[in-house]
């Protein structure tokens, strides 16, 4: 196995409805890894047991060899996981750079310049000279932007991304999958991104899982993915 | 015409060089300004006559005690409203100990450590609540800590109240003392403001489930922030026993710890200046008129819903309008 990101056996369950059931996979380091499915299918509740948001009934998550399934969500995030949200969360009150601070002042040790490292942070983002504007008055794909900086502001090894071009033009995506490769290749972050936007996905991602009501369909380069019979009777109902 | 305009690039210039001066204090410059309001609150508490002595005196030890709620609830947003409480605790706390042949400045401590552990306990018991469940739940715990002090008869002599041992040489001196803690009090919010407490404490009272997911640890957070309020509205509380002379649990009813909300609110939740501004208003006003208690909470009342509709974000949110105006107009930003 990879040795970097290992999932076995992973099942949850929100009373009889099994959302994620019995998944198996692994993510190298270093790589951009998408997962797809139908709504419903389960993802979302991925990216919330890999990033400490719920529980496991069943199975183990391990990262570089350390296990983190049963960690709170803050004792994940110190472990280097970081994510984002369907809908934007943010200190919509607070200017950009404020949010950035705030997840400095998080990290269990004061470390890093406070000063200079929201203006780097911003610039890979592409939202350099924002800081000083309220979250509540950026654009929407100004605040899925500013959601990716925040959460690389904790400094994490593996990044999971909920949905991070929904409500983006082509062009404002087409950025974005260029701010996520950049993220990768100078920040060394792993990437899991979970998305419906198949065009976005499939030009971005290394490595698709694909998933059908909370158990795993299939797994390969998007061109596979593309081709598999399963995954194609899972979209079009066949 | 050319002599007013060049007096007035003069005047802009020496404004600038000042606030250029100001700003290269940085941080130094907010404890300065502290540190001075703290000289003339003690000069006007030991200079004006016993009237108006007893009121400055009355407003700032609410002042600490609405300070040491501003960390809990102007940074973190908790609507704590069992401060009231934390501060009867000081009082009986150190009029206790004081009975029992401690000093004052010793028994201070041992006040402030037992509502620190009761803000740990209150704070255990209802981390998982928000908004108003917290709310309910913290008018519960001053309501049975009011019920303690009427009701423990042998330690609290019930609703006859206790005589407290002067712990001072005099007046004068518990003045300084009153002057200085109100300013350590501010000085302290203002440092815990910056703090990464602070700011962990900020990003719970703008999005708490966000802040889990950036590494905000919490429920330790909030724990934390609780236990300073109450160790700090303690100390308020040892400061009224030592000037009242003799104390009684009307005083530490479970609504007073409201009202300090309402103080708080009032002056301008989550700022320095803001817990000084509104026990003025709340504490100042009605004594200044010297209402009857039963009127001077109707008139807190309704100066909090007039603070409420007109001021969303206190007195101090006036003043920050007001200086943004008389402030030279910068270039475009």
């Amino acid at each position: 196995m990879s040795g970097f990101l290992e999932v076995e056996g992973a099942s949850k369950a929100f009373g009889g409805i099994h959302a994620v059931e019995d998944i198996d996979f692994a993510v190298p380091e270093g790589e951009i890894c998408g997962v797809i499915g139908p709504n419903g299918s389960g993802e979302t509740t991925l990216l919330g047991l890999l990033s400490g948001t719920y529980r496991l009934d069943r199975g183990a998550i391990h990262l570089k060899g350390r296990r983190i399934d049963g960690l709170s969500a803050h004792r994940t995030v110190q472990e280097g996981v970081a994510r984002t949200f369907q809908t934007s969360r943010l200190l919509f009150r607070s200017p950009l750079a404020a949010n950035l601070a705030a997840a400095a002042a998080a990290r269990p040790i004061a470390s890093g310049d406070p000063a200079t490292e929201p203006a780097e942070l911003l610039a890979l983002v592409g939202l350099a000279g924002r800081g000083g504007t309220v979250c509540s008055s950026l654009s929407n794909s100004e605040q899925r932007l500013a959601m990716v900086a925040v959460a690389l502001a904790t400094r994490p090894h593996l990044m999971l991304l909920d949905e991070p071009a929904v409500g983006m033009s082509p062009g404002e995506a087409a950025a974005l999958a260029h701010v996520i490769r950049r993220i990768r290749d100078e920040r060394g972050a792993t990437i899991i991104i979970v998305e419906h936007n198949m065009h976005f996905l499939m030009g971005l991602a290394e490595r698709i899982m694909a998933m059908n009501a909370g158990r795993k369909l299939a797994e390969g380069t998007p061109a596979e993915i593309r081709r598999d019979p399963g995954v194609i009777a899972a979209y079009l109902g066949a | 015409m050319h002599e007013r305009v060049s007096g007035r690039s003069a005047l802009d210039a020496r404004g600038a060089l000042v606030s250029r001066l100001l700003a290269g204090l940085g941080p130094a410059r907010d404890y300065l300004g502290i540190a001075l309001l703290g000289v003339v609150l003690w000069l006007l508490l030991a200079e004006t006559n016993a009237f108006y002595s007893s009121v400055l005196a009355a407003i700032l030890i609410w002042t600490i005690a609405t300070s040491g709620l501003n960390i809990i609830a102007g940074l973190g947003g908790y609507p704590s409203l069992v401060q009231g409480a934390f501060y009867g605790i000081g009082a009986y706390g150190s009029a206790i100990a004081m009975q029992w042949g401690q000093p004052y400045w010793a028994a201070v401590p041992e006040a402030m450590a037992a509502a620190a552990l009761l803000g740990l306990v209150i704070g255990v018991v209802f981390s998982r609540t928000r908004g108003q469940y917290f709310a309910i739940g913290m008018l519960f715990s001053g309501l049975v800590v009011a019920l303690i002090l009427n009701n423990w008869r042998s330690l609290t002599h019930g609703a006859l109240g206790l005589t407290v041992e002067f712990g001072f040489a005099n007046i004068d001196q518990l003045n300084v003392a009153i002057a200085a803690t109100a300013t350590l009090a501010l000085g302290f919010f203002r440092f815990v403001s910056r703090s990464r407490l602070g700011w962990r404490l900020l990003t719970i009272l703008e999005n708490e489930d966000l802040a889990e997911h950036i590494g905000v640890p919490t429920t330790r957070t909030k724990l934390t922030g609780l236990v300073l309020s109450a160790a700090i509205g303690a100390l308020a509380g040892t400061l009224i026993g030592q000037y009242n002379g003799t104390i009684s649990p009307d005083l530490f009813d479970y609504f007073v710890g409201f009202v300090m909300f309402v103080a708080l609110s009032v002056g301008g939740a989550g700022r320095v200046l803001g817990p000084l501004l509104g026990s003025v208003f709340i504490v100042g006003v009605p004594n200044l008129l010297n209402l009857p208690s039963g009127i001077g909470l109707l008139l807190a009342g309704l100066i909090f819903v007039g603070v409420s509709i007109l001021l969303p974000g206190g007195f101090m949110s006036a003043i920050d309008a007001l200086l943004l105006r008389l402030r030279p107009k910068a270039g475009p930003p």
